[in-house]
């Protein structure tokens, strides 16, 4: 419905100061789209004339390596969108995106957002500053894969994490999904858990990773995570 | 002219806020009017943001069956904010209207943090609940 996805774009926060004429315009050209748990929704080097809007769940992207290697870059939650990067340099997809849940997905065309940031000068601030957020994002992620041993990358990516509503951190990613953030494999990230574990600072049951003691992983993290 | 802020005042969902908070909520809304005729949601299509009625009225159909009007304060499209699925009704404006829609991801942290809101929505669904059962014994 053309008011729903008006609505959708209008409460990005790309979009959110741009006039209601032009997001029904916007709106009208675009699709939402639904798609199962695992799938691809782009592939590096596509040419990606689309920016994606993730209406619900969680969309990862990742850079792979000839031998299977996956380094998870970002995973984009409602609300996020996918694709900015194209709107700018107009190039192809810079990495790929696979869905990590059953998500809905809104598609705009890429020529669609360039003209709205374009014409309205606080979306075309908001798309800058978007990718100067991802810039800074990427460029402490790109320290830490080089200066950091595993156990404290694993430390500082689940101090990142949002607390639940109680306040406590709780991983929703497989330790797999884990591994590909920070850089290595399933096994060592288990070793590194099971380490914090014993010294008392995570719970880990079944497939969650809970951590009880926040304070403590930040001190064995380093200084700048506290 | 009545604000939104006003209109959020007086919705039950919302009336355990404070002024603050509902001036922040009315602020996150996407206002939207549609003119007469307009169909805002259609059953079984999918739909993912929430409604709030400012100004107007609107006519709830159920397969086909017109099932009631909504008017300022009333509000439509909770169920799809919570499992993204399918419109249950078709709602279409009777007059000019003015509306408050948000999507679940600005809504959701919002009802998180304010638990009676998601009760009060809660409280809805089991009447709708209710109201479904005995429909479908009678």
């Amino acid at each position: 419905m053309t008011a729903d996805l008006a609505a959708i774009l209008g409460q990005t926060s790309l979009l959110r100061s741009v006039p209601e004429q032009d997001l029904k315009a916007a709106a009208a050209a675009s699709r939402l789209r639904s798609y199962r748990r695992g799938q691809v929704v782009f592939t590096r080097s596509d040419p990606g004339d689309t920016v994606i809007v993730v209406v619900s769940g969680r969309v990862k992207v990742t850079v792979r390596s000839a031998d299977g290697g996956e380094l998870t870059l970002a995973i984009i939650g409602p609300g996020g969108l996918l694709g900015e990067l194209g709107v700018v340099d107009g190039g192809p997809r810079s990495a790929d995106a696979e869905t990590l849940e059953a998500c809905q997905l809104l598609l705009v065309p890429r020529d669609t957002i360039r003209d709205l940031c374009a014409r309205v000068p606080s979306a075309g601030q908001a798309l800058t500053s978007s990718i100067a957020a991802t810039l800074r994002r990427l460029t402490e992620a790109t320290a830490d894969l080089v200066f950091l041993d595993l156990p404290r990358r694993v430390a500082k990516i689940l101090l990142g994490l949002p607390q639940g509503a109680d306040g406590v951190i709780r991983l929703r990613l497989s330790q797999e999904e884990l591994a590909h953030q920070a850089g290595s494999t399933r096994q060592s990230v288990n070793a590194a858990l099971r380490g914090f574990e014993r010294r008392g600072w995570i719970d880990l049951q079944d497939r969650t990773v809970t951590v009880t003691q926040p304070d403590a992983l930040g001190r064995f993290a380093g200084p700048e995570t506290l | 002219m009545t604000t939104p802020q006003d209109v959020l005042a007086k919705v039950p969902l919302f009336s355990m806020l404070s002024k603050k908070e509902l001036s922040r909520l009315a602020g996150n809304a996407h206002e939207r009017t549609f003119p007469a005729g307009a169909v805002l949601t259609e059953q079984d299509e999918t739909g993912v943001t929430f409604g709030v009625i400012v100004d107007g009225q609107a006519a709830v159909e159920v397969h086909g069956q017109a099932a009631r009007t909504l008017g300022p304060g009333d509000y439509f499209g909770e169920m799809a904010l919570i499992d993204h699925s399918y419109r249950s009704a078709t709602i279409t404006a009777e007059t000019d209207l003015r509306c408050l829609l948000f999507t679940a991801w600005v809504f959701r942290p919002f009802a998180m943090d304010h638990p009676e809101t998601a009760w009060a929505l809660l409280e809805k669904m089991v009447q709708r609940v209710r109201d479904a059962e005995a429909r479908q014994s009678s």
